[in-house]
């Protein structure tokens, strides 16, 4: 069930998703190719502007840089002669600034790092001595000038780019540096200044990825992680939308390498740019879309509407399948257990998850035929039922369930072809525990065997003896008397039989009904042994509590229990045996004992004997004619008196039945007392 | 005179049959269970047995069984006199050897016109 659910809920959600990405997908198809066309535009331009600016900023460096080691820079940095030299060099360093404007400080560093001249135009300009030293070395290396970027500058960091020139001995060897630094602000400015870029904004990018320029310029950003900025520092021309560090948003960037510094710039335009030309188009769109999703959650409503009516009748008829008392189980065409309820898990002492997907080979509570062989698949009804497309039932009790603990289950089957989820062939199968309906059966064919049996012998008498004394004439007044003594004898037995089924008959549809009265005891045990006591040659001992009180009892009924127990106790008995009937007091209860020196019967008996049709298995029992009801209906008798029965006895020692019956309340023994006289 | 064994654990049984054959011509001994029955034939080698099946010690189909298998019971006839009415039982009374097979209730004419058939008409 919850996995239909959750299919019903995806299938839904499914629906609604495709729905809306076709509207969407069909819908802004002409933006897209609106906007792709527009795009293409933009990006070229910015591509140009960038591989432009690029090459500008380039271009401006090498034209300082030029002019910091050509020809301006001829009178200051030659060949230096004589310490003298060095001196008039030192003291030079802020005369340079006017000589070159647009540098934004001029350094003059000898061979061990130390500063001999400096201008500076922003007095927060300070490098260490190692920086410095690096940069003489650097150039040495080189052995010409230098550009670096990313001087360890304090602050701010637009101050970065070093122009350093070596500063010659006069042997030739280097003896120090001028290093003139650029500020990149000063360099955008210029390449901005130019008219290159339009409305896009210039950010400068050092060979680290840290911005030179624009907003997030001197902060700790790096512009490493944006992919074009990388691909520029690699020396690749491009454009494409991406979020840049400094700014909101998705932006349209064009990316291009400076050349000759190893720097990238990137031109950056706000892709809302593109929305301009085509705000109108997806307005429209937008109104159109909102429509379709409108149509599209009414339908997905209405089918979530009818899936959950649907899913209310799968729940019902899950209902029904989980609480039916029947086993239910669903089969593939090959055997595979696709479903069983929770009916037959507990036939057959497993769980529904232990059925489910086993195949019918393996199952080790497949079905077994009478002579206990198990069914082969191919052979079974199931089987049928799917190949034959038809309804099939298995009939009596010749087909058994292997149940917990190896138990056999009779049980009758019934298969209807069904297709499964998938489509392919299947069958539903209801498999009913007929355990006790085969009991019920038979009994039934116990009951007509005995009863057939005791029937018989009397009706054989009446029949006999009518017959004799019709066809005989001749008889003679004593025959003719025994006959019809027979006759009647056979008569009355043939009564007591009937009696006795009916009684049997409304025990068991539970219609047998008590008319409860405060009853004498005395009385009772005198009506009960009156007729016993004519029997010759067998005593009947009484005893009677004297304190005991009426009990609350059905006469009739009591009658007949003392009757059926004193009676047994004569069939069972040695003639001549006394029979002794003893009636006290317990509690809240009368207690009746009939006790008798018969045969008597074992503990195992004992435990049957008040079970329909139980006779004891005894030569003398046999004897005896009986269909083993007495004592079912004496107890059932006693029991809806609220009363019990059980039986004492040993096998050769007699028997003793003794059954209670509740006292009959003060306040209906003194009602009938004051009836008395009236 | 013929001498006849009815044997039936009913006395009302044994009563009816006695009767019914009752005539200067046989002699009429009873038996109220198996074993009795066996004893009293090997002791008097009556002509007929009259056998009820449900006896309380031995089935009857058994004494009938013992009976005929036994040569110096040879002359005796055996009819199976029964409750019970299903054709499996007949089919045990016959091979078990008897002569002829009584539902109850029974005929009492019937039954003497079998006794007769078999042994003759009476002396």
């Amino acid at each position: 069930m919850e996995h239909g659910r959750s299919v019903q809920t995806r299938l839904v959600l499914g629906i609604l998703a495709l729905t809306v990405a076709v509207v969407t997908l069909l819908g802004s198809w002409q933006v897209i190719e609106a906007r792709d066309s527009q795009r293409a535009d933009i990006e070229n331009g910015e591509v140009t502007a960038a591989r432009l600016a690029g090459r500008a900023l380039g271009n401006a460096v090498e034209v300082r840089l030029a002019q910091l080691s050509g020809a301006a820079a001829e009178p200051v940095v030659t060949r230096l002669a004589s310490a003298q030299q060095w001196k008039q060099l030192s003291e030079k360093a802020p005369l340079l600034h006017l000589l070159y404007p647009g540098f934004a400080s001029f350094d003059i560093i000898s061979s061990t790092g130390r500063i001999e001249g400096n201008w500076a135009s922003t007095p927060t300009v300070a490098t260490d001595e190692r920086t410095l030293e690096r940069s003489f070395r650097a150039v040495v290396l080189a052995g010409g000038p230098v550009i670096s970027a990313g001087l360890e500058l304090a602050s701010p960091r637009a101050l970065v780019v070093a122009l350093s020139v070596p500063i010659e001995g006069t042997h030739g060897q280097i003896v120090g540096v001028l290093q003139a630094t650029v500020n990149a602000a000063t360099l955008s400015s210029l390449v901005g200044g130019s008219g290159l870029l339009g409305d896009a904004k210039l950010v400068i990018i050092d060979q680290q990825g840290h911005p030179l320029s624009g907003p997030a310029a001197g902060t700790a950003h790096t512009f490493r992680s944006v992919a074009m900025v990388e691909r520029a520092l690699n020396g690749r021309t491009g454009s494409g939308n991406g979020v840049v560090p400094g700014f909101v948003g998705s932006r349209l960037v064009g990316y291009a390498p400076v050349a000759p510094i190893g720097w990238a710039v990137i031109v950056e335009a706000p892709s809302s740019t593109l929305n301009g030309p085509v705000a109108a188009l997806t307005e429209r769109l937008a109104a159109i879309s909102l429509i379709l999703f409108a149509l599209v959650l009414g339908a997905a409503i209405i089918i979530g509407i009818l899936l959950r009516r649907l899913s209310r009748e799968q729940e019902k008829a899950t209902a029904v399948l989980t609480s039916v008392g029947e086993g239910v189980v669903t089969l593939d065409e090959t055997g595979q257990l696709i479903g069983a309820n929770p009916a037959l898990a507990r036939l057959v002492g497993l769980s529904t998850a232990q059925l489910e997907g086993r195949a019918w080979s393996e199952t080790p509570r497949a079905l077994y035929d009478d002579e206990g062989a198990p069914v082969e698949w191919k052979d079974s009804l199931i089987a049928t039922a799917i190949l034959e497309h038809r309804v099939v039932a298995s009939t009596g009790y010749s087909l058994h369930l292997a149940g917990a603990g190896g138990r056999r289950i009779p049980v009758a089957l019934t298969a209807a072809p069904l297709a499964t989820d998938d489509g392919r062939d299947g069958a539903v199968v209801i498999i009913r525990d007929v355990s006790h309906q085969r009991e019920v059966d038979e009994l039934k064919s116990s009951l007509i065997s005995r009863v057939s049996h005791e029937l018989r012998t009397p009706l054989t008498m009446i029949q006999g003896f009518s017959e004799i004394l019709l066809t005989r004439p001749d008889l003679g007044a004593e025959r003719s008397r025994e006959s019809l003594q027979q006759i009647q004898t056979s008569s009355r037995r043939l009564g007591r039989l009937i009696d006795d089924l009916l009684c049997v008959s409304r025990i068991e549809a539970g219609r047998i009904s008590v008319d409860l009265a405060s009853v004498e005891v005395e009385n009772l045990l005198s009506e009960v042994l009156s007729p016993f006591e004519a029997q010759n040659g067998r005593a009947f001992v009484t005893e009677l509590d004297p304190a005991l009180g009426p009990v609350l009892a059905d006469r009739d009924k009591t009658v007949q229990i003392l009757t059926n127990l004193v009676s047994n106790a004569v069939k069972y008995s040695p003639a001549g045996a006394p029979v002794r009937i003893v009636a006290k007091s317990a509690g809240d209860h009368a207690e009746f004992s009939v006790a008798d020196d018969g045969i008597g019967m074992s503990a195992e008996d004992s435990t049957c004997i008040f079970d329909k049709f139980t006779r004891l298995d005894h030569p003398l029992v046999r004897k005896v004619a009986g269909t083993g009801l007495g004592l079912y209906i004496t107890k059932n008798l006693v029991e809806i008196q609220q009363g019990h029965i059980w039986v004492q006895s040993e096998p050769g020692h007699g028997s003793t039945f003794t059954f209670s019956l509740p006292m009959a309340p003060q306040s209906l023994t003194t009602a009938n007392r004051t009836e008395e006289p009236a | 005179m013929r001498t006849l064994l009815i044997v039936d654990d009913e006395a009302g049984v044994r009563s009816l049959v006695r009767m019914t054959l009752a005539s200067e011509s046989y002699r009429i001994i009873e038996a109220s269970e198996g074993s009795g029955a066996l004893a009293l034939a090997r002791e008097h080698h009556p002509d007929l047995i009259l056998l009820d099946v449900m006896l309380p010690d031995i089935s009857g189909i058994d004494v009938c069984r013992e009976l005929k298998s036994d040569a110096t019971m040879k002359s005796t006839s055996v009819v199976m006199l029964s409750a019970k009415a299903q054709q499996a039982d007949l089919g045990d009374a016959k091979s078990a050897g008897a002569d002829g097979y009584f539902t109850k209730p029974f005929s009492p004419i019937a039954l003497l016109q079998k006794v007769e058939a078999i042994l003759g008409p009476p002396l």
